[in-house]
């Protein structure tokens, strides 16, 4: 395991765990609901793409990049934004 | 006590996390299905194509071969870190982390394998709504307050 100095480090140059922890409670608030939202987006905007960025505005594209691009065009973090794709035929996944 | 979800659509195993790469000066939260038939943590390129991240930088690193029901695909291995938390704490876990080629990226997502899950008891009951994740331990452990 890497020493207490170097994993100090690294969460105070990811700007600390009080600054990790929030963007992180933020983000799984954001998530969930998104998840909440979903069946109603499939309806709606099926085989799009979707971001939820801080804002909670929900942005729609046809790809993944695209999505990207309006994100950074709007000037909203991309970092934090929560992305997914809205397919109406779920994979069957084994993994 | 960490708190998952299940995919609306798919009801499959959910979990957020924040994934910190020093090598790489990067960090950022994402979505990852929980895997306890993974052996480790892997995460798809898209997190980093997205920020507009050097993919040399990742293609640069080592790679192995993972195996799944599909065969093999060559992983990228970077060491890192992954962050959870709950209500009270937040826990720091460092990883070898399997990050897919990014040139030929599997359609599978991020996952949190048993290289993290070993460290936890999980309750997992779908038909109740329940999963659940108690933290027996860390590599690091803080109180938050969020």
């Amino acid at each position: 395991m890497a020493p207490k100095a170097e994993i100090e480090a690294a969460v105070a140059a990811a700007g600390g765990i009080e600054h990790i922890a929030r963007n992180l409670a933020d983000f799984t608030r954001r998530s969930r609901l998104l998840n909440d939202r979903l069946l109603q987006l499939l309806k709606t905007h099926p085989n799009e793409w979707v971001a939820m960025p801080e804002d909670d505005e929900l942005v729609f594209a046809d790809s993944r990049g695209d999505l990207i691009s309006k994100l950074r065009e709007a000037g909203k973090p991309i970092s934090t934004a929560v992305i997914r794709f809205l397919n109406p035929n779920p994979r069957v996944l084994i993994v | 006590m960490l708190y998952g979800t299940f995919d609306t659509d798919d009801a499959s195993l959910n979990l957020e996390g924040t994934l910190i790469l020093p090598q790489l000066q990067f960090q950022r939260q994402t979505n990852f299905l929980v895997d306890t038939g993974a052996t480790s943590s892997s995460v798809h390129p898209h997190v980093f194509e997205d920020l507009g991240i050097d993919l040399q930088a990742i293609m640069a690193l080592p790679t192995s071969p993972i195996w799944g029901i599909g065969g093999s695909i060559t992983v990228y291995n970077a060491h890192g870190f992954l962050a959870f938390q709950d209500s009270d704490n937040a826990y720091l876990y460092e990883v070898a982390i399997s990050i897919y080629d990014p040139k030929n990226p599997p359609d599978v997502p991020s996952v949190i394998g048993r290289d993290i899950l070993e460290r936890w008891r999980m309750v997992y009951a779908k038909a109740h709504g329940v999963l659940e994740f108690d933290v027996l331990d860390a590599d690091y452990t803080w109180g938050v307050s969020v």
